[in-house]
Parts: C-alpha cells; structure tokens; sequence
C-alpha cells in the first residue's frame, strides 16, 4: 500500500514538472512565434497526426527492425563474451581492455565508415546500434556472473555437481538482475545508436525521417519522430522491466 | 543406538592418514604428518580459534582441497574423489535467495540427476521433522535466522552422505536460539545416526554436543590432535549443559588452550 502510495507521489513530481516544461514551451514557442526554429509542444502533436501513416507504417517499422537486430546482436556476443571472460582469467585479462578501448571511440565518427562499408543497407545502422549497446549488455552479465561467491560454488561442489550444474544453477540466476541492468541501459541507448546510423546514411527510419524534415526547415517535422523514438525507447525499457518481472521469481527481488 | 557410546570398535568414517598440507602461496605447513579418525555414527567436535585450521580440514575431508602428501580415507577405501560424498552446511546459510524452501532442499538431489517430483517428494518427508512444514514455498529472506540452518542442516542430511560436516552454523545466531538449535541438533543425530564433524570456537558447544574434541592450536599441527573425551552419556538432555563433569572439562580446556597460547 505505501510502496503505490509513495510511488504515485514520486510520478506525481515527474508529471508535474514535465507539465510544466510543455507549458512554458508552448507560451515561449507562442511568443516567440517561429515555428521554423522553435515548434510549439501543440504544433508538434498535430505534425505528428499529419505524419501518422508514413511515420507510423514505413518509419517506425524500419528502425525497430534495426533497434531489434543490433540488440539480438548485442545480446548473443555480450553474453557469450561474458561466459567467456567469467570462465576464464586469461580471456578476462586479454578482451575486457579491448572492450573499454571501444567505448573510447566515438561512435558518431565511426558511423559514416560503417555506411562506406555497409551502404544504406540496414547493416549500417546495425553496426552502430551493436556497438553502442554491447557494453552495457556484456558488462552487466559478466558482473552478474561473478557474483556467485566462492562459497557458493564450494558448496555445489561438495554436492558434487560439475562447472556446467554451478553455471546453470547458481551463476545464471544470480546473474540475471545486473545483466537485466545493463540491458535496461542498452535498450535506451539502442535507439540513440539506431536514429544516429540512420541520422548518417539510410533511406527510411524515423532518424532519417528527421533528418528530411530539417532540410525542408519543417521543425515540427524534426521534432515528431524525435517523439516517437522517445516513446520507442521507453516502450522498450518497459518491456524489459515485463521480462525481468516474468523471469527473476519474487524471492530473488529483494533489494 | 547403545554401539553408540563406544565408537572405538566401530567402524572409521573419515580418516586422515600421515596429511601435510600447505596453503597455496604459503611458507609454512598447516598440517604436518596430522592423522586423525573419525568413527561411524561419532559426534566429533573441532574446536580452537578461527585461522587454526579447522576450515581447512573439512576442506581436505570434502575433497575441495588436496592434501599434498598423505590420504584422506572415506569408510576404509580412496575414493575417485570426494566430492559428492561427503554433506556439508556451511556457515553462512547459503540458501539460493530466488529458490523456496523445498526447492533449496531439493537442490543436492537435483543435481545427482534425481527427477524433480521425486526430489520433491523426498525433501517434504523431511520437512515435519525439521520443523519446516509450512513454509516449504516461502523464500529464504523469509524466515528467521534459525530456521534458516534447519533449511541449510535439511539440505545437507536429503544429499545422502552418512558423513556431516557441520561449519560454525550456530555462530551467528543469538543465545536462546543457538540454545535451541543445539538440542534440536543432538536430537536429529540420535534419530539419524549419521557421522557428525561439527567445527565451532565455542567450548560449552563443544562439550555438550560430542562424543570427542579434537583441539587446533597454533599451526603447523603436527601428528595426533590433542583429544578430549566427554564422559557424558547418551542420549543427552538440555540439563547435560550443567554436568559437573562438564564444567570441570571446560576449566581445563580453557586452562589448555591458554597455555597453548591460543585465543578463543
């Protein structure tokens, strides 16, 4: 009862401050009324509704296809890369290095090769997507996976059960809560890595669908896809937040 | 029950013969040449200071660790490995925090390839016994601290080994608890009859529950453990704690272990 108590307050805050965001916006945009640079929150909703079927039937389908790809990417290398690493010091030692170099790099400037590779193909934006959410992906089950202590394993051990039994029973439960963690990361970031390969060089997505309208200087335009990839990004989060509910059981949620 | 009492013509559980083992980065030995017996059906205390090396022969007996010269004997015979054959309840709990109660029991048979309504099947038997019947689909956060070893002892009796190795699993809980969980614990073994080696840094514990001690002093420990036999008989009572037998061997434990000069 006061878990829903406290958390209605705290959305409460949330809502009233991105109310009064949109208010401010809406009467700035009114006053300063050039809606080729500033749209106004309503000129935006309303391009929106114009743009539905394109945005909504071509657009959106386009980048989820490519958001989709590069996490299922991102997900079977940052696990397998994490099993690997949990396995064995020596792979730990020679590939995580290599794993934080990457994240060096700043992908946005790797994103034109990656068309010069790829083409508009989707695999361009793919490319960006997987390399932009690998990280978080393998960080967080190679964490999760050593977090079985010792002792736990020591005693499985003397149960007598072998390395692929401790692995199924132990490490794979017990790295699922921070592996979810990183994936609730990748996904959000997943979007800004698909609107940037798209931003680059692609010939639908809601990233290119932008980018289109900012040369028609259709700021409204700019800005409805920006909306929509937001509510993608959350949709997403949501829907992992649903899959971590179905698969970690109720004992294991305690804080 | 009455073969009991007088466990020097039974048959040896776990036997340590002529053991030297070293801690891997280590100079100096832990054990040297130690050779120790534990008969069948025997309550057999380990008893001295943490870093005296009571761990560590559990981790030898349960075949985690290797001795670097010597035998470790399991009912008379070298087995392939010890692994698996040998019941252990840690310290800590170590319950699996997203298993319920009967899922955790099940755990050691599960993983000797047991189906899974079987194992089921087997654990609930226990859990009247264990005081457990009731809260088999709660989880471990669930329940209190003493229940939780109940959960951790029943886990370690359903895996099937005749030989216990009992790891501190009182320590820490509070007195009254503990208390509880002493005679709760002496009154399964009478029934069950298993081979108990229970490690503790607690003297009356010791004295109370076993048949025999085996003293860890400073390391290296080299030979025969010094032994101490309690006189006491069986079965045991709450009111055996006040033997004056008891308090006589306790003073003297105390009085040995100083000047041994190890802390307790």
């Amino acid at each position: 009862m006061n878990r829903w108590k406290s958390a209605g307050t705290s959305y409460a805050g949330a809502a009233l401050l991105a109310a009064a965001f949109f208010i401010i916006w809406e009467a700035g945009a009114r006053w300063y009324d050039t809606p080729y640079i500033l749209p106004a929150p309503s000129a935006v909703l309303q391009r929106l509704w114009e743009l539905a079927d394109i945005l909504f039937l071509v657009h959106l389908p386009a980048t989820l296809l490519v958001i989709v790809t590069g996490l299922a990417v991102s997900i079977v290398c940052g696990v397998g890369i994490a099993v690997l690493m949990s396995r064995s010091r020596a792979v730990e030692k020679s590939v995580f290095p290599l794993l934080i170099t990457s994240q060096t790099i700043p992908i946005i400037a790797l994103a034109p090769i990656f068309v010069l590779w790829f083409g508009y193909s989707m695999w361009s934006k793919v490319a960006v997507t997987v390399l932009i959410t690998f990280f978080p992906i393998t960080v967080g089950a190679f964490d999760g996976l050593r977090a079985a202590s010792k002792d736990m394993e020591d005693l499985l051990r003397t149960m007598g059960a072998g390395s692929w039994q401790i692995f199924r029973k132990v490490q794979v439960p017990m790295a699922l809560p921070s592996f979810y963690s990183g994936l609730k990361v990748a996904v959000t970031l997943s979007v800004i890595g698909a609107a940037i390969g798209e931003w680059l060089g692609a010939d639908a997505g809601l990233g290119y669908f932008s980018r289109r309208m900012m040369t028609q200087m259709d700021a409204a335009g700019v800005f409805a896809p920006i909306v929509l990839l937001s509510l993608l990004g959350i949709g997403l989060f949501l829907g992992v937040k649903a899959i971590e509910y179905a698969t970690t059981k109720r004992g294991g949620r305690r804080s | 029950m009455n073969k009991r009492y007088r466990p020097e013509h039974q048959e040896t559980a776990l036997e340590f013969r002529d053991v030297t083992y070293t801690h891997k980065g280590s100079q100096s030995a832990i054990f040297q040449h130690v050779q120790a017996e534990v008969k069948q059906g025997e309550f057999v205390s380990l008893l001295g200071p943490s870093g005296s090396g009571k761990s560590t022969f559990f981790r030898l007996a349960a075949g985690l660790s290797h001795p670097d010269q010597g035998t470790v004997f399991l009912h008379g015979s070298v087995p392939e490995t010890r692994l698996g054959r040998v019941g252990y309840m840690p310290q800590q709990d170590l319950l699996l925090p997203w298993r319920t109660i009967l899922e955790n029991g099940m755990l050691p048979l599960e993983i000797n390839g047991v189906p899974k309504k079987e194992a089921a099947h087997n654990v609930s038997a226990h859990l009247k016994a264990f005081g457990l019947d009731g809260v088999e689909n709660q989880y471990p956060h669930e329940l209190s601290g003493g229940m939780r070893q109940r959960v951790s002892f029943l886990r370690a009796v359903v895996g099937g080994s005749d030989i216990l190795m009992l790891d501190e699993p009182f320590s820490a809980l509070d007195s009254i608890t503990r208390f509880m969980m002493q005679e709760w614990l002496l009154e399964q073994w009478q029934m069950a009859g298993q081979t108990l080696i229970f490690i503790t840094h607690d003297i009356e514990e010791a004295l109370f529950l076993s048949d025999r001690i085996l003293l860890f002093t400073q390391p290296p420990i080299e030979g025969r453990f010094t032994e101490i036999t309690v006189p006491l008989p069986r079965p045991r009572k709450e009111n055996a704690r006040d033997h004056p037998e008891l308090l006589k061997l306790k003073r003297e434990l105390i009085n040995r272990m100083r000047g041994e000069g190890g802390i307790i």
